[in-house]
Formats: structure tokens, C-alpha cells, sequence
């Protein structure tokens, strides 16, 4: 502790002791007066304080050492101003406690020492006999000290002290003043600054530019040498570095965690913080070790926006002699939150960019043509693909409706029921679409509505060209039909002359068996059972490449159960009496119809007794078949096992039992013929028919197999998703096939039953979109649509049917509980069923629209039996039902019976003729609707041609016409009535 | 004995089943073609024809077809016989009005119980 001494040299300059030199009452008063009037006309703090010594040096007055001090913060007194102290400073520092004046400071009143030799608490300086201390108080805060000193011991009296608390009242006065004047000019530019920055950091969106500008406006702003900014990333939770100015190195990218260092301390607290000595804080941050040349004190603040962490920003001093004081604090804090919110908005910004970008790359340079449309479709910007695909540049194209642009009139239809979806929902399909040159591509399309809070505000559609993806896969097609084609062939080919080698052995064998030629009978029996064998073979290969190719077909009929299993067993008899076997059959005789593809089942079942009678020696053989209910929702399964007591086999032989070629080893085939293919396949078709097999076997005790098909094998073996399989017409037999579209499942469960029971072939769909996709698929003879419907509803989908050529003749029935038979006929729909419906008007709505099936009912007027019973065949081998009139009345009476859906007529009949029933018909308007077709051998007269004339369909010559002729004349003339149906609304009966 | 019209293209079949016929006692005539078949069903009595399936100038469904719309040739019995041994050949011959229907490589016996079946009234 060493107390501060001044080195004053006080001039003696001769004067008496206790005595000073001064001027009249008048002088001192007018000195005072003058003081008074400069110190008030001062402008700032060191002004008042100059003009306070040099007017108390006065002549008048006679003082001859003065000084002003100023409290620092610390409490610290600073020479502002002195007359007489030549060795001394400006702003010399006196230590809060030291030197007589700390008094004056310490109780707020004036002290006198008359004596300072005698003060044993200062140490005394140089020549200095009194001294006056007087404080300077503003609001009864002291702010600073008057000293006056004298070299002579007892200089000063009371006059002195009123004058001195005089002049410092007034210099208080005028220091409260000039302080309050900087103080408002530091707001004002305070605020100026921070405006300056804001606006400019706004103009900022840039992110790392603005980084850089935040902080070096901070620094210019608190007039610091250094300062560092940071981030806070919450993946890592962690605040990264992302620029600094003025310390020792670049600290960007450091890393700091919460709570590290001073930014991290800020970033945890929310609060702002000061270091007044950096280097000697003890939560420095390890990473900061090597500043300590540029950073002395350290000032902090958080970034915030409300309570969320931005980011930290710290500012640094160099010297070591400033620190950071509550104005610096409080500018920090304005600045702050304008920092935050700018380096957020330009965060914001700067990744909405970084998507918008990516977006437009991604759009630039898609494959796909995408183009944005208004909500009303017109096009509002596309990408160079949409150019490049349909040969539109963009000033052709914008503001243009999309879908005339690329649509001729086949599909425009179409289009505007995507475009009029889109809008709300996405939309998706696959169609042409016209390029600027006229040509015609094949797009796979979707269009999505593209909302901004919740409103619609446009479309974006996307065409993706996949003319030559449908050219390849036609390709593929024709090469695999090509390849099938290749295959009957070959078979054709093959068994021709095995047909020769198979039946030339067996005649001379029955030849040698006759001239009793053992030794020649038993050598052509190995031929001709080699050739049955081969032949076995190619069947089997045959059937296995057809599946494999996915061109085995179902044949699908309706029969009973026990009368394939009375052939079958009986086919398969002498191969169970080889083996000296038995065979039981378990059949009741009230199973029930199976619909399933005879042939394969029966070929199953052979394959499954002949294998059992091969690995079986006088044993037991049993079929039984039963029902079980389906595993899935379906009627009920039939259950065919085939039971044997045979050699059974082991867990791996059954492990690799339904591999083509793979007989439990290699030597069976040796041992037991066969081709090995009889399981794959076996297995492959009740697959085909949605069903399965499964074997139980335990080596030396024998085997059971055992087929599962559904009751209906059609409507198991197609899956929802799979393509549908492609029935021959001709196999199609008596079935039409209607496609429901419905969006309740109860409804369409119930359809499908009723339909099914009546012989139908039911497709369905769960939706509009749905609904269209499975009619250009399945091409159904008609559709029963449903009106209310989420997504694409009954009247979109019914516009869409009847705007595609390829579906418009398809008859669609609306079954709906809306009301608007008008709308829905306007539309085009065939008829229209309101809910709930009834079963029997739907049944003889669809089979009036059911195609080439047993529920198109024919009447046939004809009085020659010959001829009518010919006819009859042919028709009934088409699957339709036929009704055989002998004359006129008796068709009017089956008609009324049974309305036909077409009638053939002969003229030439007794009782009544058919000029006269074709008469009776039309008197009636729902009759008359029915097609007639003519079929006589009379040769017409101008004037019967006249009679028949708009009146029928056709006519066709007897014995001028072929079987093919009226087959194709039935089915011309029912086309053409579905067609009438789309105009006029039909009366529903 | 019965007469049958034997219509088959390919020599050996013709030939080999022509011969375990005729052993077996029937009369047989041979046509070539579909058209020939036609032909001689029309101009001759037969008791019934033997009709393969796969024939040169106008193929078996269609013979079968000109023969059944011919007066007189309504009912009388055709067997089809085609190599075709796929479902649907069966339904497809018995439309074109095949009386019944059989496979190629021939199992005479098989083919004797049909021929018999029809031939004593089972049409």
C-alpha cells in the first residue's frame, strides 16, 4: 500500500504565512459573476471543469492551486483539471480511500485542513500548508472533488468556504447538465447506429455474408477491437463459430458446448455477462487459450428470439486499461435481438433458397414433362422436358389451356375428367396425348392439386412418355405368343409320329400276340410303352412351359363333383389293379357344383391315384373328397385326398416333392416311370385355381396328398392386383362380366354374390379411378357404378367411360341412391337402379346387357322342326339361352313369358305369319325395342321388303348363310342396341 | 357292318387306323381333306365319321359345320379326333356339332366304345 504523493512545487513567491493576496469585495464578486457566466456557457464536462480552475485563479479571488476530480465508477477520483500542479497529469488516478479529499468525497460536506503537516492519515506532500476539499454533488450523489490548496498553513477562512461551495454548486449544477446533454447525444446516436445497422443487416439475406456483417457492426457499434459470432446448431446442440474479427487467429468453426466458455455460459443462462479479465477467468474455454494478446476483457450476450437460442455474440478488448461498462451492456442488449431475428430471417431464407433451387434443378433437368396450371388449366410455366416431349416452346404454350393443347377430340374428354380431379385430389392414369406435329404418344400421367393453406391455387400435372415401354411390352408379348405358338406346334408336331410309333407297335403286337409270337410281342411292347412314355413327356413339358409362360388357361365350368370322380376312378382302375391295390371312394352325393376347369382337375386327381398306385403294392388305396369352410372369407373349399399305404417318404424327400424332375430320387424314375412332372404340375394348377396342395407322408407307412379348391376357382384366382386372366371367348361359356364400382365393400360383397350365383363373372372396383383402370382392362360387358363416391365420382367416371372410344358401348348401370335419373341418362348411362336394389329387375337389366352369354335369350319363330332344331344347336353351343316358337302366337306368348333379347323370325308360318307377329310387336313400344332378325327362304317382294322396312334388324337367305354368318349378324345387331341404349333413355321394365 | 367315313390328312394315321377298323370288322372310306369329307358325307351313306380336326383346305370344326347344315347329315354321329389335347378342344368341337370327341395318339379301344356308344342309338 503505498499512498499516492504529489511532487507539488508550490512557489513561496514571498507572501506571508495565513495571509493571501486578494483583490476588493467588488473584484471578487464581479471574478465570481464572470466564472459563473463561463462555466454555464460551457458545452461539455471538461470545459465546465477547465473554466471552474481557471476562473478560481482570478486575481480578485487569489487562489494559486487548484484541482478538479472526477469520481471514476470504481469510486477512483481522475484529475479533470488543475491550475498550479504542473507535475501532474491530466486524468492522473487517486485510489478511492487515498489523500485528504477522499473526506470530502466520503460524507458530501466541505473539509477544512488548516494545518496538513499535521494529518497524520495523508502523507504530507511538498510545501503544502492548507487545503480546502469540497464536494461536488448532484441530486446528493457526489460526483466529484474541488481541492484548493495553500502553501501556507491557515490560508483559508469562512469566506473562502462560502465562495468554494459556491463556485461547486454551480460547476455541480453544470457538470449535471453537460453530462445529461451527452448522455441523451449518446442515446440519440446510439440509436441512429443501431437503425443504420438493422436497416442494413435486413437488406442482408445472404446467410454468411450477413455473419459478417452483424458482427462487424457490433464492433463498430461498441467501439471494441474484436468480437465473435456463433450459431447455435440444435441437432448437435452445440454453438459453432461462424465469424470473428480482431482476436489473435480466425476462430470460425470452433465448436463450443452449452455451458463452455463464455458464449456457451451466455447461451445456457440467457443473460448477458462481462469479464473484465479475461485471462483470468476460470471458465474460459480451453479453445480460447492462445488470445490473450487481443482479448483482455470480454464482453456476452445470447441470442434470442423470445426463449429460443439463436446464436451468441461476444466483444473484445484489447487494452487492458478499458473495460466494459453498463452503456456498453445496454447497447449490446439493443442489438442482440435485431441481431437474432436477422441471422433467423436470413437462416430462413437462405434454406427456403436451397429448397427452391433443388426444386428448380430437379425440375430443369427431370425426364419427366412437368407443367403448373391455374386452377382453371390454364398452363402457367413448364420445364424443358414438357418442350422437348410434345414440341411446344413456352411462349406457344403459356396461358394456353393444357389440355387442348394436347389432346385431339378422342381424348379431351378424358383429360378434362383428369384435369377437373386434379384439382382436388391426385389424379392417375395412362393414355395418348397429341404432340404440336399431330403425332401421338403414350404418356403415363398424373396431376396433383397444389394448395397453399389449404386453398387451391393450381395443378401440377406430369407426363411421363412411355410410347416405347407399351412398344416393348407389346413386343414381348407377341415374342412370348410367338414362343406359345411354337410350342402347340411343336407338340402337334411331335405326336403325330409318336401317334404312328405308338399305334403301328400295338397292331403288330396284337399280330404277334395272334401268330403267337411271344418273343416279338413282349420286344414291341417296350416299344410302344416307350412311346406312351414319350409321349406322357411332351404332355407334361408342354403344360409346364404353358404355365411357366403364364399361358395356361382356365377353362372354368359349373359341374358336379361326383361325376369327375365316378370317371375317375374308373380311368384309373386297371392302373390300381397293377399293383394288386384297392381303391376306396368317399363322395357324398349332395357335395354341391364346383366352379373350376375340369379338365385340370381331373388330370390332378389322375396324376395324384397313379402316382399313389406306382409307390403302392397290395395296399389300400382311398379318394375322399369333402368341403371345409375357406380360409379367406370364400364359400367353402372342396378338399380332395388322395390316401395311399405306399413307401411314404422322409422329411427331405418332401421337401423337394413339387419340383419339376425331382422324383424322391433319381433311381424311382428307373423303378416307377413317370416323367416327374406330374406333382409340379399338379401343383401349379390348384395354384392357377387359387387352391393348393399338401402332402403328410411317414416313410413305410404310406402318404396322403391333398387338393384344396375353392368353391369358385375364378373368383379366388384372381388377385385384386393382378392382371386379369385372358379367357377365350368361346371358354367363356355362359358367363357375362360385369364390373361393380362401389366404394362400400358390404355393397360390392353382396353384388358379387348375387351375381356370381347367377352366373356372372364379377370384377370389382373400390373407387372411380379404380373403377376405370379395371374397365379398359377387363373390358366388362357392362358396369354397375355408384354415384356418391370419395375421389372421382360416379358421374366423372360415367363421362370418362362414355368419352373413351374404347369404352363407350359398354352399358353402365347406375345403382345409386341419388336421385337424378335425368342427369345420369344425359350422361349416357344405360339405366338407372335406385338403392336399394332389387335383385330381380337388376338380374333382368344385366341380362339384358350381358353379352354373349346364357342370359342373352333368343326366341326363335320357326315352324320347321329341321331347321329350328339346327339353329337351336348352334345357338346353344354359343352359350345362349333359346326359346322355339312353331308359329306367330305362340311367340307373342313366350315373349310375354320371358322378354327375348333378340328374335329370329321366320315369315313363312301357319296360324300366324311373321309379317302379322312383327306386327303385334311393334304395337308395343317396349316390345318393339327387341332386334328381329329375319331368316326366311321366301324371296321378297318390293312390297314385303316395304312391310319389314324399319322394322327389322336384318334378313338373311336360308342356305345363304353360315353358321358364322348368323353368329356374327346376332352379335352386330346386339351391339348396335347398346349403342341406341346411349341415346335414348330406355324404359325400364 | 357299319360304314365309316375316315377323314384324316396324315397318311400313317389314315392308314394305320383305316386297318384296326377294318380288322375289327367296319367298312371304312377315306377322305383327305375337309372339303373331300364334306363331299362324300353328302353323296354317301355312312354310319358315322371319324373327323380329325386339323385339316387341310377347310379344317375339321368347319367340315363338321357344312356337314351338320346339310339335309338329311342332322344327326348322324361325328367323332373328333385332333392332336390337340388341350382343354377346350372338346367344347370347341362339340359347338362346331361334333357328336363326341377324342385324342390323338388314338387308344382304339377307347375310341371302338365311343364309335359303339354312338352307333347303337346313345346319340
Amino acid at each position: 500500500m503505498v499512498a499516492l504523493i504529489r511532487q507539488i512545487k508550490i512557489s513561496s513567491s514571498g507572501k506571508e504565512p495565513g495571509k493571501r493576496r486578494r483583490g476588493t469585495l467588488a473584484q471578487r464578486q464581479s471574478a465570481l459573476l464572470r466564472l459563473s457566466a463561463e462555466v454555464a456557457a460551457a458545452s461539455d464536462e471538461a470545459g465546465v471543469c477547465q473554466r471552474v480552475v481557471t476562473g478560481l485563479r482570478d486575481q480578485a479571488l487569489g487562489y494559486d492551486f487548484i484541482g478538479l476530480f472526477m469520481l471514476a465508477e470504481n469510486g477512483d477520483r481522475i484529475l479533470k483539471a488543475s491550475v498550479g500542479w504542473s507535475d501532474v497529469p491530466l486524468n492522473w488516478r487517486v485510489k478511492k480511500g487515498d489523500g485528504l479529499s477522499d473526506r470530502a468525497i466520503a460524507d458530501g460536506k466541505l473539509h477544512y485542513t488548516a494545518s496538513v503537516a499535521k494529518e497524520s492519515s495523508y502523507l504530507p506532500s511538498l510545501n503544502t500548508g492548507s487545503e480546502v476539499d469540497v464536494p461536488l454533488k448532484v441530486d446528493e450523489t457526489t460526483i466529484g472533488v474541488l481541492v484548493v490548496e495553500s502553501a501556507e498553513p491557515n490560508a483559508f477562512t469562512p469566506a473562502d468556504f462560502k465562495v468554494l461551495n459556491a463556485v461547486a454548486d454551480f460547476a455541480s449544477l453544470a457538470i449535471g447538465r453537460a453530462r445529461l446533454l451527452v448522455s441523451e447525444r449518446r442515446r440519440a446516436d446510439e440509436q441512429q447506429a443501431l437503425l443504420d445497422t438493422m436497416a442494413d443487416l435486413s437488406g442482408q439475406l445472404e446467410l454468411s455474408k450477413l455473419l459478417h456483417a452483424v458482427l462487424g457492426r457490433a464492433v463498430a457499434l461498441l467501439g471494441v477491437t474484436g468480437g465473435e459470432l456463433a450459431i447455435f446448431d440444435e441437432a448437435t446442440q452445440e454453438l459453432v463459430v461462424v465469424a470473428s474479427e480482431g482476436i489473435s487467429r480466425d476462430s470460425s468453426g470452433t465448436h463450443l458446448k452449452l455451458g463452455e466458455g463464455a458464449m456457451g455460459r451466455v447461451a445456457v443462462s440467457h443473460e448477458p455477462m462481462i469479464i473484465p479479465n479475461y485471462d483470468e477467468w476460470a471458465g474460459r474455454s480451453t479453445k480460447y487459450a492462445d488470445v490473450r494478446d487481443t482479448v483482455q476483457a470480454v464482453m456476452c450476450a445470447p441470442l434470442l428470439i423470445g426463449s429460443r437460442l439463436v446464436g451468441a455474440i461476444a466483444s473484445t478488448h484489447s487494452d487492458p486499461t478499458r473495460n466494459f461498462g453498463a452503456d456498453d451492456l445496454r447497447l449490446l442488449q439493443l442489438f442482440a435481438p435485431q441481431a437474432a431475428i436477422a441471422i433467423e430471417n436470413a437462416r430462413l431464407y437462405t434454406s427456403a433458397q436451397r429448397e427452391k433451387q433443388y426444386f428448380e434443378t430437379v425440375v430443369l433437368n427431370s425426364p419427366v414433362a412437368i407443367v403448373t396450371l391455374e386452377v382453371d388449366g390454364r398452363i402457367t410455366s413448364m420445364n424443358p422436358a414438357f418442350e422437348t416431349l410434345f414440341g411446344y416452346s413456352q411462349e406457344e404454350a403459356l396461358g394456353r389451356d393444357l389440355d387442348e393443347l394436347i389432346n385431339g377430340e378422342q381424348t379431351l374428354a378424358e383429360a378434362n375428367a383428369y384435369t377437373t380431379q386434379a384439382t382436388h385430389k391426385a389424379a392417375k392414369g395412362i393414355g395418348k396425348r397429341k404432340r404440336k406435329d399431330g403425332t401421338l404418344i403414350d404418356v403415363e400421367l398424373a396431376g396433383v392439386p397444389v394448395t397453399v393453406e389449404g386453398q387451391n391455387v393450381g395443378i401440377m400435372a406430369l407426363y411421363h412418355d412411355v410410347t416405347d415401354l407399351l412398344q416393348a411390352k407389346s413386343d414381348a408379348e407377341s415374342a412370348n405368343q410367338a414362343k406359345s405358338r411354337f410350342l402347340a406346334n411343336m407338340s402337334h408336331e411331335l405326336r403325330t409320329p409318336l401317334n404312328a410309333i405308338i399305334g403301328y407297335s400295338e397292331m403288330l403286337k396284337e399280330d404277334a400276340e395272334e401268330s403267337g409270337n411271344d418273343a416279338s410281342v413282349a420286344d414291341l411292347e417296350k416299344i410302344r410303352s416307350s412311346g406312351k412314355h414319350l409321349l406322357a413327356l411332351i404332355n407334361d413339358v408342354l403344360d409346364l412351359s404353358k404355365i411357366e409362360a403364364g399361358k395356361m388357361e382356365l377353362y372354368l365350368e359349373t359341374f358336379d363333383v361326383r361325376t369327375i370322380i365316378d370317371d375317375v376312378a374308373t380311368t384309373v382302375l386297371p392302373l390300381i389293379a397293377a399293383n394288386a391295390n384297392t381303391l376306396d371312394v368317399h363322395c357324398a352325393p349332395d357335395l354341391g357344383l364346383l366352379r373350376a376347369d375340369l379338365t385340370k382337375v381331373r388330370q390332378m386327381l389322375l396324376n395324384l391315384l397313379s402316382n399313389a398306385s406306382k409307390f403302392t403294392e397290395k395296399g389300400r388305396i382311398s379318394l375322399t373328397v369333402s368341403r371345409e369352410p375357406a380360409r379367406s372369407g370364400r364359400e367353402s373349399d372342396f378338399l380332395f385326398s388322395i390316401r395311399d399305404s405306399g413307401i411314404g417318404m422322409t422329411h427331405e424327400q418332401i421337401g423337394r416333392l413339387f419340383e419339376a424332375f425331382a422324383q424322391a430320387e433319381a433311381s424311382t424314375t428307373r423303378r416307377y416311370g413317370g416323367t416327374g412332372l406330374g406333382l409340379a404340375i399338379t401343383k401349379r394348377f390348384s395354384e392357377m385355381m387359387g387352391g393348393s396342395v399338401n402332402v403328410e407322408s411317414e416313410p413305410g407307412v404310406g402318404s396322403t396328398f391333398t387338393i384344396r379348391i375353392p368353391q369358385d376357382a375364378e373368383a379366388a384366382s384372381r388377385p385384386p392386383d393382378a392382371g386379369v386372366t385372358d379367357l377365350d371367348p368361346e371358354s367363356r361359356g355362359t358367363a357375362g362380366r360385369i364390373l361393380v364400382i362401389d366404394d362400400e365393400s358390404s355393397v360390392r360383397t353382396l353384388m358379387r354374390r348375387f351375381l356370381m350365383r347367377e352366373g356372372f363373372t364379377v370384377v370389382e372396383a373400390s373407387g372411380g379411378e379404380a373403377g376405370l383402370e379395371s374397365a379398359r382392362q377387363t373390358r366388362p360387358d357392362a358396369i354397375t357404378l355408384d354415384v356418391m363416391m370419395p375421389g372421382m365420382d360416379g358421374w366423372a367416371v360415367l363421362a370418362a367411360i362414355k368419352a373413351d372410344p374404347a369404352l363407350t358401348d359398354i352399358p353402365v348401370i347406375m345403382l345409386t341412391v341419388v336421385d337424378d335419373k335425368k342427369l345420369g341418362y344425359s350422361l349416357g348411362a344405360a339405366e338407372y337402379l335406385m338403392k336399394p336394389i332389387d335383385r330381380e329387375h337388376l338380374k333382368r337389366v344385366l341380362t339384358r346387357y350381358g353379352s354373349a352369354g346364357a342370359f342373352l335369350r333368343v326366341l326363335l319363330v320357326e315352324d320347321d322342326t329341321p331347321t329350328s332344331e339346327l339353329m337351336t344347336r348352334i345357338l346353344e353351343s354359343e352359350g345362349w339361352q333359346v326359346a322355339v316358337a312353331r308359329n306367330g302366337r305362340e311367340g307373342l306368348e313366350l315373349f310375354d313369358a320371358s322378354p327375348p333379347s333378340l328374335i329370329l323370325l321366320d315369315l313363312m308360318m301357319p296360324e300366324m305369319d311373321g309379317f302379322d307377329f312383327l306386327e303385334a310387336l311393334r304395337s308395343s313400344p317396349r316390345k318393339s325395342e327387341v332386334p328381329v332378325v329375319i331368316v326366311t327362304a321366301k324371296d321378297l317382294t318390293p312390297a314385303d321388303h316395304r312391310r319389314l322396312n324399319g322394322n327389322v334388324a336384318a334378313v338373311l337367305q336360308k342356305g345363304g348363310y353360315s353358321r358364322d354368318d348368323l353368329l356374327s349378324e346376332i352379335a352386330s345387331r346386339l351391339g348396335s342396341r347398346f349403342r341406341q341404349h346411349h341415346t335414348a333413355a330406355p324404359e325400364v321394365s | 357292318m357299319a360304314r365309316v367315313l375316315l377323314v384324316e390328312d396324315n397318311e400313317l394315321n389314315r392308314d394305320m387306323l383305316s386297318r384296326r377298323l377294318i380288322k375289327k370288322g367296319y367298312e371304312v372310306e377315306m377322305a383327305f381333306d375337309g372339303a373331300q369329307g364334306v363331299e362324300m358325307a353328302r353323296h354317301n351313306q355312312y354310319d358315322i365319321i371319324l373327323m380329325d380336326m386339323s385339316l387341310p383346305v377347310i379344317d375339321g370344326w368347319e367340315a363338321t359345320r357344312k356337314i351338320r347344315s346339310s339335309g338329311g347329315l342332322e344327326r348322324i354321329p361325328i367323332i373328333a379326333l385332333t392332336a390337340h389335347a388341350m382343354a377346350g378342344d372338346r367344347e370347341k368341337a362339340m359347338a362346331a356339332g361334333c357328336s363326341d370327341y377324342d385324342t390323338k395318339p388314338v387308344e382304339i379301344e377307347r375310341l371302338l366304345g365311343k364309335m359303339t356308344a354312338l352307333l347303337s342309338g346313345g346319340a
